[in-house]
């Protein structure tokens, strides 16, 4: 302190430089964009564009159940609108693509808005109820509407995406379309997350009655959070159409939508990056582990019961403790204390 | 005419008891424990399947297996209870709820692990032919469904309004420290309500069988039911949750007949979006009391 404030200074503005959000996006966005020199084949390749879809509507499911502590199962509903809505404005109405995603964006943003404002008068169940109710219409609109959906024989063939005279047409032309998306969508939540909003939500989730008294008013708050769910959500959908070339009821499941909350409660409610962590894990194990297919569903219902029972800050949590304990044992066995 | 009516009425009647069974185990643990249990058509499910290879596979008269089943359900939501959801929702109530759809998840799968992927049609117990009283003709299935139905809302109703361990239940829903405070075993109160919301389940599965087609995935549609219907009637009210059930049957009888057939499920949703602007605190839902 005493010597050159100046060189303090510095140094501490290139540290802050350094541990900004912004700059370790941009490192990790550098990083894996390196994948594509390195991806065994094609199937890997559309493997991860994949993985990268599931995260961006993770990151909504984590928005309105990890920040604000409501059970929505709505996120593959909407994410089904979103892709109907643009695959079928660019199939039928020859929309330019931009036009249409943005068009579909805000038809699943609404829907979720409108979800969120209908029961934001009540609490956490009626918006699990409603969303599910909200989910069987949407399939049951997508299975009946055959002249419009192709019903439950899926609507294909989606058209690749197209901006101006260029078309993204291979896996790997996709990845440098998704990833930045998909990095710049979790730029947005962590924002989202220590902005004034994010505050307030959370604050209305620990304790309602205290984020009441200093002005947080919760029905506009809670129709906020679904809103932007529903924005992840119809962005991941759109992303989903127009990489599949393919969609049908059965990729917006009720399985799926439950996957999604596995996915945040794995994540640890609220933490963005463990979701994305979680989302990459999962979709890695599921894939080389094939042996289980038949009992996947019932390695989920015990993960969460498992980690909502014993770590509620999900495998992050369970990790740290477990580093700790280690770490713990270490050192007194050892007698050498390091506290940095 | 008339007799029509009689027959749509039993049809809605049995069909609703059913919602209503379930939305009766569905309101117990809500009231114990706020916690919405997802799992509450799996429960059906279970009883379902239990009942099935009870009655079918090994013969057993048809009140033994549905009484074992019973029991069976019960059993592995108290066992449930205690090592997987009690630790979850001491932590609130959103960790419950979360924890129940990890339990869905579980009984989901494993019942297609143990009975398979395809379903059973369970055989009708008490006769699906058409019989004619005074002119009136009737399934005799459905007419017992509804007597069965309401047998086990009467007993459940005089259990709880009238014996010392039902009093002693609804006092611990009411005011868990209070009641400690008089003596009651509030962990024993609370593995009670998670037996007999087994118990329910299992019934409404048992006797929903027939009707419907049995398979591991059937849980969800009819625990989405047997929501709305605790909504309609009014959270956590037990006479609610019947009329409820019977109400979005009558509901979903006529949607049926009258309206796209294909959109039967939706009106579900549509009830409850009427239900949740008219009422939110459902028709029997006390003011003040939990929304």
């Amino acid at each position: 302190m005493s010597q050159s404030s100046a060189v303090a200074r510095k140094s501490a503005a290139t540290r802050a430089v350094w541990r900004s959000l912004e700059f370790r996006l941009l490192v990790l966005l550098a990083v894996l964009s390196l994948y594509p020199l390195v991806a065994p084949g094609r199937y890997e390749m559309q493997f991860a564009d994949l993985i990268l879809v599931y995260i961006v509507i993770a990151l909504g499911q984590n928005i309105v159940l990890g920040y604000s502590g409501q059970i929505s199962i709505a996120q593959s509903a909407l994410a089904a609108i979103g892709g109907y809505t643009c695959a079928l404005l660019c199939m039928k109405l020859d929309c330019p693509f931009w036009l249409a995603a943005i068009i579909s964006v805000l038809a699943s943003t609404s829907c979720a808005a409108f979800l969120g404002l209908l029961t934001s008068r009540v609490r956490t169940h009626y918006l699990l109820l409603v969303t599910i109710g909200f989910h069987i219409v949407v399939l049951l609109l997508i299975i009946n509407l055959v002249w419009l959906t192709g019903g439950p024989m899926g609507l294909y063939p989606v058209p690749k995406i197209r901006f101006g005279n260029y078309t993204v047409l291979t896996p790997s032309n996709y990845y440098y379309v998704y990833l930045p998306t998909a990095l710049l969508l979790l730029y947005f939540a962590e924002r989202i997350r220590t902005s004034r909003i994010g505050l307030a939500i959370f604050a209305l989730k620990s304790n309602e009655s205290a984020a009441l008294t200093v002005g947080v008013a919760p029905r506009y708050y809670l129709t906020l959070t679904m809103a932007l769910s529903g924005f992840y959500a119809g962005i991941g959908g759109v992303m989903f159409a127009f990489l599949v070339g393919f969609l049908g009821p059965e990729s917006f499941g009720l399985l799926s939508a439950l996957l999604y909350i596995v996915i945040v409660v794995l994540g640890g409610m609220g933490n963005n990056y463990g979701v994305v962590i979680v989302t990459v894990g999962l979709n890695l194990l599921s894939d080389h582990l094939k042996v289980l297919a038949e009992s996947w569903v019932m390695i989920y219902g015990v993960l969460i019961m498992v980690t909502i029972g014993i770590a509620p800050g999900g495998l992050p949590e369970l990790a740290t403790k477990l580093v700790r304990q280690i770490f713990r044992a270490r050192t007194s066995s050892g007698g050498v204390v390091t506290e940095a | 005419m008339i007799d029509t009516i009689v027959a749509i009425l039993f049809n809605a009647l049995s069909m609703g008891l059913i919602y209503g069974l379930i939305a009766c185990g569905f309101s117990l643990i809500f009231r114990m424990t706020r916690v919405i249990n997802f799992a509450a058509g799996d429960l059906a499910m279970l009883g379902g399947m239990i009942g099935y290879t009870l009655y079918v596979t090994m013969h057993l008269p048809f009140w033994l297996a549905l009484f074992l089943s019973m029991l069976a359900t019960g059993l592995f939501m108290v066992i449930m209870d205690r090592i997987a959801l009690r630790p979850a929702y001491r932590r609130g109530v959103l960790a419950g709820v979360v924890s129940t759809i990890g339990l869905s998840f579980v009984m989901q799968n494993g019942a297609q692990i143990i009975w398979g992927r395809g379903g059973f049609s369970f055989p009708s117990v008490f006769g699906n032919e058409v019989v004619e009283v005074g002119g009136i003709r009737l399934v005799p299935e459905r007419v017992a469904i509804s007597l069965i139905g309401l047998a086990v809302t009467g007993i459940l109703t005089y259990f709880l309004m009238r014996t010392k361990s039902g009093m002693a239940a609804r006092a611990t829903a009411g005011d868990r420290e209070t009641a400690l405070l008089m003596g009651i075993d509030v962990g024993q109160m609370n593995s009670l309500s998670f037996f007999i919301a087994g118990a329910l389940g299992a019934i409404a599965g048992v006797l929903a069988a027939p009707v419907t087609f049995l398979t591991a995935t059937m849980g969800l549609s009819l625990a989405v039911n047997g929501f709305v219907a605790a909504l309609v009637g009014g959270m956590g009210s037990l006479p609610g949750a019947i009329v409820g059930g019977i109400i979005l049957s009558l509901v979903e009888t006529a949607a049926g007949a009258y309206i796209d057939a294909n959109y039967r499920e939706g009106i579900t949703f549509i009830a409850l979006i009427v239900v949740l602007l008219l009422r939110p605190r459902g028709i029997f839902g006390e003011v003040g009391g939990p929304t």
